[in-house]
């Protein structure tokens, strides 16, 4: 969290983390497409020759001002691909919340839980746990056949008991609500720390 | 107490009065080099303020890949036996340059120059001006916390009806 008395900005950082092709970067463009364009900045995005995110992608957005302060949230997704562990580091500096994006096709149980343990790893590197930090979780690709029942990826994913989003992201279903989910987290821990 | 005990990144405040001095170490930066301009940041991206001919730049977006930019580095760096990662990092283009260098712990500057701006010049005025920044902010390393001030539950409570009629939910 950044804050600056003189321009009265709140700063957040919330990354989209999950593993590779389960929509990170999906959320991000349906957002940027769907908010008037003087809220936000450009969409950056870092991606390979083959259209993968290579190092992150970043959404800046402002939502209005609230009792004299403009919040702006910082958006950021990781490259989900498994050899890009340093860089899921770095990107995970100074974040204030969590958006993880699995993916509900059955035969994407595996990666999911290996994303979720990476993200565990990286957290208590930097001295924080899945058990006190703010995330949600977005069980996204619900509109595509084979998906698990969604009490099974629960009882898989939801061991913190935090905030579940059913979303088919491509289609903008469930994007902007796990956006406000988030958001939420992230104030509501803020008022916990002061 | 969680967020405050982290290890890399505490909650920054910035008051008013750092806020303005540190716009004016910019702006005699910016004087003593004839650069384009001059950025200052937090290590995670986040824009502070900047000095100089920056109209035409998207600042939110330049800091973010900064910061990106000088935390991959920094793990180069230790890669190769540098522990405490490089001092600065210089960019060359066709017509502009731009130097990266850190102050502090959790914050970046950045120098923007045309070529014909000498490198040696701005490395000694960018060094002058890391010194003076960082006393700055170790004086403010000691301010008051006010977010309290602002940061309640009317205000998660505001934020929520300030998204929907943003996103129109």
């Amino acid at each position: 969290m950044f804050v600056n008395w003189a321009l009265q900005e709140l700063n957040l950082k919330i990354v989209y983390y999950g593993p590779g092709l389960s929509g990170k970067t999906t959320n991000l463009e349906f957002i940027y497409n769907n908010i008037d364009p003087s809220l936000r900045g450009d969409l950056i995005t870092l991606k390979t020759r083959e259209e993968r995110t290579l190092y992150f992608d970043f959404l800046q957005l402002e939502i209005g001002r609230i009792k004299g302060m403009k919040p702006k949230f910082n958006l950021y997704t990781i490259p989900g691909q498994v050899y890009y562990a340093y860089s899921r580091k770095i990107i995970l500096r100074g974040v204030d919340g969590i958006v993880f994006v699995a993916d509900s096709q059955a035969d994407r149980m595996a990666e999911n839980l290996d994303s979720l343990m990476d993200l565990e790893r990286n957290l208590i590197e930097d001295g924080l746990s899945l058990q006190k930090f703010p995330w949600v979780l977005q069980y996204n690709k619900r509109d595509l056949p084979r998906c698990l029942p969604i009490s099974e990826m629960n009882a898989k994913l939801n061991f913190s008991k935090v905030p579940v989003v059913e979303a088919a992201a491509a289609k903008g279903v469930g994007v902007l609500e796990t956006l406000k989910a988030a958001i939420y987290g992230v104030v509501g821990q803020v008022q916990k720390v002061i | 107490m969680e967020l405050a005990k982290r290890r890399e990144q505490p909650q920054i405040m910035l008051s008013t009065e750092v806020y303005n001095q540190v716009s004016e170490v910019l702006r005699d930066l910016v004087a003593s080099t004839r650069a384009d301009f001059s950025i200052f940041c937090d290590a995670n991206g986040h824009p502070i303020t900047h000095a100089g001919k920056a109209a035409q730049v998207n600042l939110s977006a330049l800091t973010a890949l900064v910061a990106g930019d000088f935390a991959a580095t920094t793990e180069i760096a230790r890669l190769i036996g540098e522990r405490d990662g490089f001092k600065f990092l210089f960019q060359e283009g066709e017509n502009r340059n731009i130097y990266l260098c850190n102050v502090g712990f959790n914050f970046l500057l950045a120098v923007i120059f045309e070529k014909a701006v000498a490198l040696g010049l701005i490395r000694i005025f960018a060094n002058k001006t890391v010194d003076r920044l960082r006393q700055i902010l170790e004086k403010a390393a000691q301010a008051e916390n006010k977010a309290s001030e602002f940061l309640d539950v009317e205000f998660g409570a505001l934020l929520g009806k300030e998204f929907d009629r943003t996103f129109k939910l």
